[in-house]
């Protein structure tokens, strides 16, 4: 049976328990606020008793251990959901930005100017000799192929933005690979002991989500407490001796970024819609803006071989053969490019071939501005038509390219919608587990408070009693 | 499942988010009149807008040729009434010097204003709209009938009395597209109208009589020189050869009207039925278009209430906590 001085020192244990139960309460309410943290949680576990003879005396309580409770499913769920977030983030910007460019409900879109140019050759085949008519037609081409460059540039210049967003991107991964290398190291040396510092682990797990919303990224924790990240295909990014550093460049050919892992270019891996923020930027400057790039410039080469070849057919109103109506008439030509190449709107040749061969019709015919206006109807096919045209008109063709990109952005707005509420759900239940809930931390702080105030008050009994037997002795 | 102060405020956060874009939408919806501002926010109807607009904006050029070739037809259709006029006066004058004995010098007096009506159908002939010659054909740039003397083609002034009348245009008819699948041909060339045949060029010397024994200003020419002579029933050129062929001559220029009043007529049925189409477009345009305004009205009060809701439910969970409680 314990003596008074022994009952003495495990109420001194048991009040030194409650205190070190009311400091988790304590730092659990100073980090209410504090996102990604996990909240503490103190083990308080009965000591092993004693026999003596046929009796067996308990020997109080002790704090075995201070949890961090998380749910590592839920974590992984997290990260998983927030690189897709990520992706979609980035590309619904993107797409929003493009969708501006291309927005045919105002007064300068692509398909308004296109209408507007046919228009005025219509017009002009009422009176083909009209002067002010014909200086129509030049200004609704000029019109066009301005819209045409203009757009084409601007989403040049989307990419070029995508390309500073990648590096920028690419160096905020390098500073979270670095963090997490950081926080690595103070963890491996922290738990030598077996002790779990939770305090760390959030820290990387926060830097863990937030390198998840750029890039896609697997990670597995060592025997010694390391996180290793790798890529989603398996590339190391930081291992227990340290991190790798992702570089970006431009790719010569494409004028698009690329992104390397020590030197090894891992572009390809990236463009998939769980590659985070990078991917995203990756693949809308790959995949999309390069697309409506190839179809104006198949718009502008088209417009030039095949206008130009009905143009060339007709006479103009001096009774000249019909020279290059869209410019250079010759060798490459772009969306950035193209030109009206007459000036003079008597150079228009409006009219067709006269009962003479190779000469005009006269200045009032208008066969061959109607064979050009018909472009904008049916498609002729006195030269081959590139394979995307086939079957449409150029205004059915610019539908087709706008509905796509309103598709596209409508599609990454749902995403991004949907990807938002999951992950909202999976914050709420990482919360349920790890949050703190002030009523719960003010139950405890109760609840350990009593118990002190328990613990002390038989502290001062056993004073006491030690106090009439030492008087007694005395 | 645990209530914690963060998960409470993140969901809050979310439905406030949520409730506040959507008042923004309507608002936005209310003050642009549309229900879409981005075509991403409904590609499918934004599409059909585009076609609806393009569709729309043919019939608005399609409108703009028919105001254009109305301008041309009725110009044409005015010249031609003056035009039949003359041919009738010209055949009162030769009727009335054929039915009377006439002494020569009355007998000239009536061919020489026969010859004047010929140099009036002349200027109608080449009567011009904006520049453009309008029984021209397609070389309608240059004046289409020309007075040659018959004894020297290089005379720059020859007398319009005893000249040919040549037709320098040609029998280019134009049409014009006034609606899909419509064309309508908004010119007429002399040809048809004045029996002229199309004059050699460069003229040779000497210039030979037009060819065409049915042309209006030879008939008028020989006609005035049957009545300036006195033949009526004999002699050659005489009355009775010329009178029939003045008279189909009146009768091909009153058909000419009557062609071109059937196009007339044609063309405002069809600027009729454009006005339908346009007014269909439109009605369709909106149906994808324009906003519901009591529909929207509606909801932004629903989405007002559900705001407001959730901002006092905030206020309130997130007021109190135990702590309040503990003395």
């Amino acid at each position: 049976m314990a003596g008074l001085f022994s009952i003495l020192g495990f109420t001194r244990q048991s009040m030194q328990v409650q205190q070190a139960a009311m400091e988790t309460v304590k730092n659990n309410i100073a980090n209410v606020n504090t996102p990604g943290y996990s909240r503490l949680r103190a083990r308080i576990t009965e000591n092993a008793p004693i026999r003596e003879g046929k009796l067996i005396f308990g020997q109080g309580a002790s704090v075995s251990e201070v949890q961090a409770l998380r749910d590592r499913f839920i974590e992984i769920r997290l990260a998983q959901e927030q690189k897709k977030s990520g992706y979609y983030s980035d590309l619904s910007t993107g797409l929003k930005q493009l969708e501006d460019v291309f927005n045919e409900s105002g007064q300068n879109g692509l398909q308004k100017t296109l209408q507007d140019f046919f228009g005025s050759l219509l017009e002009l085949s009422s009176d083909p000799s009209n002067i002010s008519l014909r200086q129509g037609v030049l200004l609704k081409a000029q019109t066009l192929t301005t819209n045409l460059r203009t757009k084409a540039l601007t989403v040049q210049e989307l990419k070029e933005q995508a390309n500073g967003r990648v590096d920028f991107l690419a160096g905020k991964a390098n500073d979270l690979l670095n963090e997490i290398d950081d926080l690595n190291r103070q963890l491996v040396q922290t738990e030598a002991g077996s002790i779990d510092s939770g305090a760390l682990r959030d820290k990387r797990n926060v830097a863990l989500q937030e390198l998840g919303q750029l890039m896609e990224v697997s990670s597995y924790e060592a025997p010694n407490g390391s996180l290793i990240v790798t890529t989603g295909k398996g590339r190391v990014l930081v291992s227990e001796t340290g991190e790798r550093t992702i570089s970006t460049s431009i790719s010569g050919t494409t004028g698009t970024s690329r992104v390397l892992v020590d030197g090894t270019d891992i572009t390809d891996e990236l463009l998939s819609s769980e590659s985070g923020s990078i991917g995203a930027q990756l693949d809308f400057q790959t995949n999309i803006l390069a697309d409506v790039s190839t179809r104006l410039d198949l718009l502008a080469q088209d417009l030039r071989d095949r206008f130009n070849a009905v143009h060339q057919q007709g006479f103009d109103l001096l009774g000249n053969a019909g020279q290059a109506f869209f410019v250079p008439a010759t060798g490459t030509i772009s969306a950035t490019t193209i030109q009206v190449g007459i000036t003079d709107p008597k150079r228009i040749a409006a009219a067709g071939v006269g009962s003479t061969p190779g000469t005009s019709a006269g200045p009032g015919d208008n066969t061959n501005i109607r064979a050009l206006y018909d472009f904008s109807q049916q498609l002729p096919s006195t030269i081959p038509i590139p394979a995307a045209l086939t079957g449409m008109t150029y205004s059915d063709y610019l539908l087709q390219l706008t509905t796509d990109i309103a598709s596209q952005t409508s599609n990454a707005n749902d995403s991004l919608e949907t990807q938002t509420a999951l992950i909202l759900q999976l914050q709420r239940q990482r919360e349920s587990v790890s949050g703190v809930s002030l009523d719960e931390e003010a139950t405890d702080m109760i609840r350990y408070q009593k118990a002190f105030e328990a613990s002390s008050r038989f502290f001062s009994v056993i004073n006491q009693l030690t106090e009439e037997v030492l008087r007694l002795a005395g | 499942m645990r209530i914690t102060e963060y998960g409470t405020s993140l969901f809050h956060l979310r439905q406030l988010d949520t409730n506040r874009t959507r008042e923004d939408q309507i608002s936005q919806q209310l003050s642009s009149g549309r229900r879409f501002l981005a075509d991403s926010e409904d590609p499918n109807s934004a599409a059909e807008a585009q076609v609806i607009r393009r569709q729309a904006g043919y019939l608005a050029l399609y409108r703009e040729n028919i105001v254009r070739a109305r301008s041309t037809m009725s110009y044409a259709d005015s010249v031609l009434d003056s035009a039949t006029q003359l041919l009738y006066k010209a055949q009162q004058i030769a009727n009335q010097a054929a039915g009377s004995f006439l002494p020569s010098s009355q007998l000239k007096r009536s061919a020489e204003a026969i010859l004047n009506i010929r140099k009036e159908l002349v200027e109608l002939a080449n009567s011009s709209l904006q520049g453009v010659y309008i029984f021209a054909g397609a070389q309608n740039n240059i004046k289409p009938y020309i007075f040659i003397d018959p004894a020297d083609p290089t005379n720059t002034n020859p007398d319009p009395l005893t000249s040919y009348v040549a037709f320098r245009g040609d029998n280019n008819d134009r049409e014009i597209q006034v609606a899909s699948s419509l064309d309508i041909q908004d010119t007429m060339s002399g040809i048809q109208i004045f029996a002229t045949d199309i004059y050699p060029s460069p003229v040779p010397s000497p210039p030979p009589a037009p060819a065409n024994p049915e042309d209006v200003f030879e008939t008028l020419r020989q006609m005035a020189e049957a009545i300036r002579q006195g033949n009526i029933q004999s002699g050659t050129p005489s009355f009775t050869q010329m009178a029939p062929l003045l008279e189909s001559a009146r009768a091909r220029i009153s058909e000419s009207r009557g062609a071109l009043g059937a196009r007339l007529n044609l063309i405002q049925q069809v600027e009729f039925d454009l006005q339908d189409q346009e007014l269909q477009l439109q009605t369709r345009l909106s149906s994808v278009e324009d906003v519901d305004i009591a529909k929207s009205v509606t909801e932004l009060s629903l989405n007002q209430a559900a705001n407001q809701a959730t901002l006092y439910a905030q206020g309130n969970v997130m007021k109190s906590t135990l702590f309040d409680f503990i003395g």
